[in-house]
């Protein structure tokens, strides 16, 4: 079948933390060492209710996985973002299709990576499915009107740790030894202003469904990143619950072009990770082109992780009815 | 506002005598390829009437350039393997910066890029309104706003923005904006992509406080190094500046929708015109077509058009 299985799921550092300590040490660095006011809830994160939250945590990412291998793609298609990871300011992409055969990046759970001090867990693999990568390419830029640059050699000019954090940290968990699925790996701006309009990016996600409609193999799409929040920026510990939750609604009933609305004007609270939802609108754009509506798996208000975080996955209901609702 | 667009080929010879033509002759043209026997036909005669066409209708895109007296020229180019590489090369790029450095030497003629040495001033708080107004109207547009080439670091930044700095724009002191466009590496954008990029483009400069110029830069059909180097698309390249003539523009939506010989190479610069054209017809405009010179030594078609857009002259 074709686009058959979505996931939107958070990527904040926060989620691979297991210890009260490092959840701490995470939120003075990006909030409270900035001098930033804290909202009240921040100060509820502790003890049990903070091991509640990190056994969701879990459980979410054990439920995508579970959802990813039941599908078991044929090819996964990761849309993610850049924060000045890959990318310098010579050359910064709406959107890129990465045409390396091979590719790696740093696992996350292990801290600040410093210069020279080695990481402790090993990288995260990817291998490309350069073939249907470049097909890909070619049909978006050639019939679909995106404007989608390339690259056939990843070159860090930003912070040097290979892929973005987009990228590894659903990866780490998703992909194993078991599991090396070929991959597609879409850089998607959803950091640096200015930005793509959130209907840009859910008709990236039709134009993708619409594509592949005919391939015969599984494939997996994942938006990687939001929900709303501002790391180390002015609002950084502030949840947008409000937000976060009407997105996820919007989702869960299929309605996802009303999500347009986002980033459809200037605010402080649209800015930063927030953008991140983008990657979510995308694949929310290519599931509801195969006729599916969201499972939200948990929404988890994690403010010291600075982040609301999402968990969600779309499953088209079977190859026949799919197909149709591509037409 | 948009006041006036210009359109120029960009190839080597254009910018140097005619001793030089036949030394880039013979770097350009590719082995087992035969030249169209009109070649023999361009005596030096014949090609020292050229150069003074050239150098006309060169001295006709100045003046009226200087007659708009724009506060800013966003400058339509190409990339040639100098600003990007396979790390990246972008569809669409916006470059943001300051200033942009890079040499209008000619590596065809032996030339170091230490020679020439040109730095085109930017307009910052213009071009990141225009980028703004290109994202906003959905095309997902790179931009670059510090100077980092990956493809030949030592030559900084593309001939398509530096040969003209060095000649057709020197001593003005406009700012510009540099614009990139994907020309040559596949899967480049098409036709009907480079006309709607065109039109949103004129609407923005024709909404901006700042007068405006416009310049495409590039084609018209040559190959050099390619299976057809030494031969020019003569039919092609009058049928598509008598699309620019009649402000026909959009017949040129699907130019590059097949594969071609012809289409490939550098015609695929014939892009930018393309941009140009949609732009200036956003206003009206229809071209004037300066010249025509389909100079085989030269390897080009090379054609010198502007949109005069001022108030009453469309």
């Amino acid at each position: 079948m074709p686009v058959g299985l979505g996931i939107g799921v958070s990527h904040a550092p926060g989620m691979y933390m297991k210890t009260e300590e490092e959840w701490n040490n995470l939120w003075d660095r990006l909030s409270l060492s900035r001098g930033i006011p804290q909202p009240d809830y921040a100060a509820r994160e502790t003890g049990d209710q903070l091991k509640a939250m990190i056994a969701r945590i879990q459980a979410g990412h054990d439920a995508l996985k579970k959802a990813f291998d039941d599908y078991d793609p044929e090819i996964f298609i990761i849309i993610g973002g850049d924060q000045t990871e890959v990318f310098d300011r010579s050359n910064v992409p709406q959107m890129m299709m990465f045409l390396g055969d091979k590719a790696e990046g740093r696992r996350p759970g292990q801290g600040v990576r410093r210069e020279g001090v080695p990481d402790k867990l090993p990288t995260v693999k990817f291998d490309v499915d350069v073939e249907f990568s470049k097909w890909l390419l070619t049909k978006l830029v050639k019939q679909k009107g995106f404007d989608v640059a390339f690259s056939t050699e990843l070159r860090n000019f930003g912070r040097g740790h290979g892929l973005p954090h987009a990228f590894n940290n659903p990866a780490s968990y998703l992909l194993d030894d078991n599991h090396r699925v070929p991959t597609v790996l879409f850089y998607q701006n959803t950091y640096d202003p200015p930005s793509l309009s959130a209907k840009r990016c859910y008709e990236l996600g039709v134009a993708i469904a619409e594509l592949c409609k005919n391939d015969p193999r599984r494939i997996a799409i994942l938006g990687s990143g939001g929900l709303a929040h501002d790391p180390g920026g002015k609002r950084s510990g502030w949840l947008d619950q409000p937000l976060d939750k009407w997105f996820l609604e919007q989702i869960a009933q299929g309605n996802g072009r009303a999500t347009e609305a986002l980033f459809s004007f200037d605010s402080d609270t649209m800015v930063s990770g927030t953008g991140e939802i983008r990657a979510w609108i995308t694949v929310a754009g290519a599931m509801e082109t195969m006729g599916a509506k969201a499972n939200v798996v948990d929404y988890v208000e994690a403010a010291k992780t600075v982040t609301g975080l999402g968990f969600a996955y779309w499953r088209a209901a079977d190859d026949q009815k799919a197909l149709l609702a591509a037409e | 506002m948009l006041k006036l667009a210009l359109a120029t080929s960009n190839a080597p010879a254009v910018y140097r005598p005619r001793a030089d033509w036949q030394k880039i002759y013979d770097v350009q043209k590719s082995p087992g390829v035969p030249p169209p026997n009109e070649l023999a036909d361009e005596t030096d005669a014949v090609v020292d009437g050229y150069i003074a066409r050239i150098q006309a209708a060169q001295k006709t895109l100045r003046e009226k350039l200087v007659a708009a007296k724009p506060d800013v020229i966003v400058m339509l180019g190409y990339d040639d393997g100098t600003a990007f590489s396979g790390i990246q090369i972008p569809q669409l790029c916006t470059f943001t910066g300051e200033e942009l450095k890079g040499s209008a030497s000619i590596a065809e003629l032996g030339e170091s890029p230490q020679d020439n040495q040109v730095t085109l001033r930017g307009d910052p708080e213009f071009a990141w309104e225009m980028h703004q107004g290109l994202v906003d109207a959905s095309f997902d547009v790179n931009y670059m706003s510090i100077q980092h080439p990956v493809g030949r670091e030592d030559w900084g930044t593309s001939s398509a923005f530096t040969r003209p700095a060095a000649s057709l724009l020197k001593g003005l002191d406009i700012p510009v904006v540099p614009f990139f466009i994907n020309c040559m590496v596949e899967p480049t954008p098409p036709g009907h992509r480079l006309y709607a990029l065109g039109a949103a483009l004129g609407k923005i400069l024709q909404d901006s406080d700042k007068t405006v110029a416009l310049l495409a830069v590039g084609g018209l059909s040559h190959d050099p190094n390619g299976p057809r180097a030494g031969w020019i698309d003569n039919r092609l390249d009058t049928w598509v500046l008598d699309r620019f003539r009649k402000g026909d523009t959009q017949r040129l939506k699907t130019l590059f929708d097949l594969d071609s010989d012809t289409l490939n190479g550098g015609t695929g610069q014939v892009r930018t015109w393309i941009a140009a054209g949609a732009a200036a017809e956003t206003q009206g405009g229809r071209a004037t077509i300066v010249d025509y010179i389909p100079a085989l030594r030269a390897m080009t078609g090379l054609g010198f058009a502007y949109w005069d857009l001022a108030r009453g002259a469309a």
